[in-house]
This record gives C-alpha cells, structure tokens and sequence, in this order.
C-alpha cells in the first residue's frame, strides 16, 4: 500500500509544488532542487522511449507464434532489427541509415499522412452542408480560407486573399481565445489535481 | 521523361504507390508497406533512444554526476509493468514525470494561455477588429459555463460564442485541408519529379 | 435517383481520382500563378531581419515524416535568412526523426560560410518533451552532453557561449503538434513567459489557426503556416524551391474541394425546393 500509493502521491506533490514554486520565487535550494528534478525527470523520460519497441516487439512475435504466416508481422520485425542493427553498427550518419530515413521512413509516412488529403476532401463535400447557422458559419469561412490561402483564389475571387487575413486575425482569434482559456484553466485544474494527490490514475495509480 | 536510376528512389515511389493503393481497396501491398512503416519508425525512435540516452544520461554519469544512478534505476523501473507481481513499482518513475511535467506546464500556462491571452482582450476598444476580438472571447467563453445554465435573456450569448467558435473552425478546418493536401503534394512530387523525372 | 441526388452522392472513388489529377497536373506542368506575400508571412521576415547581426537562434525541429513537406521548406527558407545574417544557430529535437531533418535542413549554413560546432550545431533529439525543455532552458550542456554527431558538447565553441535560453536572440518552433513531442504552447512557455526570449513558429496548417492567437497577444512575433507561407518566404529571401514549385497543384486541389463542397450544398438546395414545390 505504502509503495503503491503513498510513495507515489508524496514523489507527485514535492516534485510538481517544487518546480511551481522555483518558478515564482528565488529561494536558491529551491531553484536547485528544481533542476535537479527536472534533470531526474529527463533521464526517466529517455528510458521510456524504449517502452513503445518493447511494446512492439511483444504484440508481433505473439502475431507471430500465433500464426507463423503472417507475413506483415514478420516484415514489421525484420525492417525493426534492420534498423536497429544498422543505426547502432555504422551510427546515424552513416550512408545506409540515411539511406533507411530517406527513402523507406520518410516516404511511407508521408505518403500513410497525405491520403488525409483524399480522406478530408470527400469528408468536406458530404459533411459540409449548410443545414442551420452554426454549419452555415462554418462552410463559409472554411471556404473562403481554403481559396484565400491559395494563388488562385485570389485570381478568381480577389477579395478571398485579404478575408482570409482578416478570418484568421481576427474572427479565428475571438473565437479561439475563448476555446483556449477555458481549455487552459481544465488543464491547470488537472494538473493541480496530479500535484496535490487526486488524480492518481496518470501514473497508474486508482 | 528521365526515369531515376537511384534504388531508394525507387523503393520509395513504390511504397508510395503502395500506400495510395488503399484509396481503391484494402489490399496485402498497402498492409506490408504500412508494416515496414511501422517497423522502420520503431527503429528509428529506438536507435534515437539510445543516441539520446547517451547525451542525456550515460555521459553526464561517467562525467562524474554519479547521483544520476537513481533516476537512471528509476527508468528502469518503468518496464517492471511487464512483470505483473511488481508492476506497481513503475508508478515511482511515473510520479516523478507526471508532477514535474504538471508543474511545469502549470506555472506557465496560467502567464501564457490565461493571463497574456486576456490580456491582449482587455485593450482600448477603439477598432472594430477590437470589438469582434473582445467580444468573440467572452461569448465564446460563456459557451463553457458548465456549473450552470444560462437560460432566459441570457442565453444567446453561448449561442453567439458558438457562432464564433464555429467560425474559428471553419477557418482551422481550412488550414487543415491546407496541410494535407501539402503532404500529397511532396509525394506526388517525389514520384513525379523524382523518381519518373517528368 | 434524380440528378440532384446523384450530386449530393458522388462516389469517392470520383473524388480521389480528380484530386490525384488536380495534384498531378500541375506538378507535371505547373501555371505559374505566383505567389502574394501575405502580412503575416511578412511580419515574420520583418521580426527577423530587424534582429542584430551575428545573434543566437535556437531551432526546434518538433515534427516527423509526414509534415516535413510543410516544415523542410519553412525550416529550409529561414535558415536562408539566418545565414545571410550569420545569426548562429543551435538545433534541438522532440522527435526521433526531427534531428534527422535537422541534420538535413543545416546544411544550407554551410552555403553561407558556417562552421560546424563554432555557427551551428545539431543537439539532437530529447527525450521528456516540456519538463525537458524547461531544463535546458536553464542549462543547456546539462541535457545534452554530446551532440547529433556524438562530440562532447561542452568541447564546442557555441555551446560555451549559451548558459541557457536567455543567451538566444530568438526561439523558433517548427511544429506538428504535441503528441509525443514538444507542442507550440510549451514552447510559449518556456521561451517566451519563462525566459522572455522572442519566439517564431512554424507550423502545419493544421496548428495555424489556434496559434493566430499568440501572434495577435504578441507573444509570439511570427508565424508561417504549411507549405503557403514557405513559398512566400522563399521569395523574401530570394531563393524558390519546394514551396514555390507546390503551390500551383496546391490552388487546384483546394478549388476542387470548394467546387464539390458548393455542388454537393446548390444539389441540397435545390432539391429541397423542388421537394417543397411538389408537396
């Protein structure tokens, strides 16, 4: 019980009110402490990068002692130690690491992240129905931002270019100022939750 | 037409077409080449990791900070969730991440995203874009008024703050559309110009 | 089905079709429509021309492959502007892949006479996101003790000049968004609020319009937002490449969206008119 809640919720509370307050205040042990825990937390952080390899490595070779066939699970592991071994053996300059980022990474993700340009456009085109105000508001602005950002919106409706400034600057600006004080003032009471001991479950705890 | 004669360029532009495969149907090259994605990403992140652990942790230690041992076990600690009678012991390193990181974001969200926002609000109403700024704030605002309802008289002011944020999506949807019809543009490119030198 | 119906239920597969066409066509043959340079895009130029000669910017290459093909050109255009002014440049990473970009995107430095190490460095990438930041914020050689190329940091003629963040003239964000890396509101917060040093973003479309904000407060003095806003830069500073050269297949794509958006709302319309003039 000590280990599982206790010791957590106090590491929790003297770290987050600590940082808080080297903020605020020049108290030197202070403001030294706080670096130190800043420092403390960089180092758990790096440890963590490794959670999502192990993660991936225990679901695909249960993929594969579950059915030895699958291929993509397989194709997943291989390109994973391929990597590794390539990335760890010659560094991360070398020429075939690059060679990995440029063109297997890289392509592939970007081309997995644009098929939203397909996905999005058909989405617009039967979602976007101007079916009562708050729709209506929504079509037009997002119409004339998506010719106002482009060349050609200004060459066929001129005054596309300068709403689209004017949405952007100002209109945009009401309203996301709004979405983001309130959203700040829900984050500020979560991490205050997190600091002071009631809200356990974001590091496991119940 | 200058057809590319570089192997990498012709393994991308194949993973590419691989990948818009999907748009006619699910099909095994689209799942192998998002499999070979995955996996490339994974070792990327894990080869970075062990980069990072060097310059943020392991050189620091034998540079003589040798207090670093503690939260070097700590991180350690995170993969006890793998063994389920001492799972609960990577709540430790976690405890330490979570109100460190709170504390943090807190101290600076309540100067940058409350205090500057408002702020910039609460200036010389003296334009019209002033106006529009001020009140598209406090309507927008009123729109999360959770604790209690207002009805009545008052009630149009949430809905105009929705009007206002409906706006503000509107205009986020379109630089959105923005963004990702850029991403299919760079791959278009790359097998156009790149790799079929059209 | 009537014809207004059929207007309002176009089978995607049409859609994807036109738009891989209305992106091809004009890779293959561009139009060459030009490109204004927008206010915004102008004001970022401005901010960082009127920085003194020979200052300190500290870059976070905050993205992953995918939006590289806003943010390269950004990144790339920039560093442009920095070089001309031998502004040194010290780059750090929330992302994996972001110290490969980096790596990438620095070379241009070298075109303007920088050395490695004394002008511009590559810290590579960092692992804890904002608490991270906030650190080395406060002491940079404490988080990165070697660099992207593994030399010990501290060895490094830039680095001995930066004790923290408050020895940059300028902070600049090339951003994604926050999911597992260092977002644009940490970046707020740290540089600017924490440390009062001037801060830039770039970022996806995506992020634009909540980050318009900041611009408007003036806590952030500039923003250029996706591949738009890096063509306009590569104008200002005189040096087109992907920006420019996507812009054409990037006005065709947005029309055909607004031209299906319209057909799908005018076949609404007037099929409710005609269904009101029946009943």
């Amino acid at each position: 019980m000590f280990l599982r809640k206790t010791v957590p919720t106090i590491i929790a509370g003297v770290c987050g009110v600590v940082v808080v307050v080297a903020y605020f205040f020049e108290i030197a042990p202070i403001k030294d402490l706080a670096s130190h825990i800043l420092k403390w937390q960089s180092v758990i952080a790096v440890f963590a990068l490794g959670l999502g390899g192990v993660n991936i490595i225990r679901l695909h070779t249960k993929n594969l002692q579950r059915d030895p066939k699958n291929f993509y699970s397989l194709a997943l592991l291989v390109t994973f130690v391929i990597t590794i071994v390539v990335g760890l053996a010659m560094g991360q300059t070398s020429a075939a690491y690059t060679f990995i980022f440029d063109y297997i990474n890289v392509p592939t993700g970007s081309a997995i992240f644009s098929l939203l340009a397909f996905y999005i456009g058909t989405a617009a085109y039967r979602a976007f129905r101007a079916k009562n105000a708050e729709a209506a508001i929504l079509l037009i602005t997002g119409c004339i931002v998506m010719l106002g950002r482009v060349p050609i919106g200004a060459k066929i409706l001129p005054f596309t270019a300068p709403a689209t400034d004017w949405i952007m600057s100002v209109l945009n600006v009401g309203g996301q100022r709004g979405v983001m004080i309130a959203g700040a003032i829900g984050f500020i009471a979560v991490s205050l939750r997190i600091i002071v001991g009631l809200e356990r479950r974001a590091y496991g705890g119940e | 037409m200058n057809i590319s004669t570089n192997v990498g360029v012709w393994i991308g532009a194949i993973a590419a077409l691989g990948i818009y495969s999907v748009l006619i149907k699910d099909n095994p090259f689209y799942r192998l080449v998002e499999h070979i994605f995955v996996g490339a990403s994974a070792g990327i992140a894990i080869v970075t990791g062990v980069q990072t652990f060097k310059s943020q942790a392991w050189s620091p230690l034998t540079g003589g900070q040798w207090v670093l041992i503690f939260p070097m076990l700590l991180g350690v600690l995170l993969y006890a969730r793998y063994v389920p009678q001492y799972s609960y012991l990577n709540r430790l390193p976690l405890s330490l991440m979570m109100g460190a990181g709170a504390g943090v974001a807190m101290r600076g969200a309540v100067e940058s995203q409350i205090v500057g926002q408002l702020t910039a609000t609460m200036v010389k109403l003296t334009t019209l874009d002033a106006w529009i700024i001020f009140l598209g704030t406090l309507l927008s605002l009123s729109y999360f008024f959770l604790t209690y309802k207002l009805e009545g008289g008052a009630a149009w002011a949430p809905r105009l703050g929705r009007y206002f944020m409906m706006a503000a999506f509107g205009a986020a949807f379109g630089n959105t559309v923005m963004g990702r019809v850029s991403a299919a543009i760079g791959r278009f490119q790359f097998i156009f110009l790149e790799w079929l030198g059209m | 089905m009537d014809i207004l119906e059929k207007l309002q239920n176009i089978d995607k597969r049409v859609f994807y079709l036109l738009m891989a066409l209305a992106i091809a066509i004009p890779t293959i043959s561009p139009l060459g429509l030009g490109v204004d340079v927008t206010p915004a895009v102008q004001r970022t130029f401005d901010f960082v021309a009127s920085l003194p000669d020979g200052g300190r910017a500290v870059i976070g290459f905050d993205y992953e492959p995918g939006d590289e093909i806003d943010l390269n050109p950004q990144a790339k255009a920039i560093l442009h502007q920095l070089g001309a002014k031998k502004i040194k440049v010290v780059a750090i990473a929330s992302f994996p892949a972001g110290a490969m970009f980096a790596e990438q995107c620095l070379a241009i430095l070298e075109e303007y006479g920088y050395e490695y190490g004394k002008d511009y460095v590559n810290l590579g990438h960092y692992a804890g996101g904002e608490a991270t930041l906030a650190a080395f914020a406060n002491n940079p050689t404490a988080i990165f003790a070697k660099d992207w190329r593994g030399n010990d940091t501290s060895s490094l003629p830039i680095m001995q000049e930066v004790k923290s963040m408050k020895d940059f003239t300028m902070a600049m964000t090339l951003n994604d968004g926050p999911t597992g890396g260092t977002g644009t509101h940490e970046w707020v917060r740290q540089a600017v609020m924490a440390h009062n040093v001037p801060l830039i973003m770039g970022v996806t479309g995506v992020l634009a319009a909540s980050n318009e904000t900041y611009v408007q407060s003036g806590q952030c003095k500039g923003i250029l937002a996706g591949l738009r806003a890096a063509a306009e830069y590569e104008q200002l500073v005189n040096k087109l490449a992907e920006g420019t050269v996507g812009m054409d297949a990037q006005s065709m794509a947005h029309l055909l969206i607004v031209i299906f958006v319209v057909l799908g709302n005018a076949a609404m319309f007037l099929s409710k008119r005609a269904k009101g003039g029946a009943a």
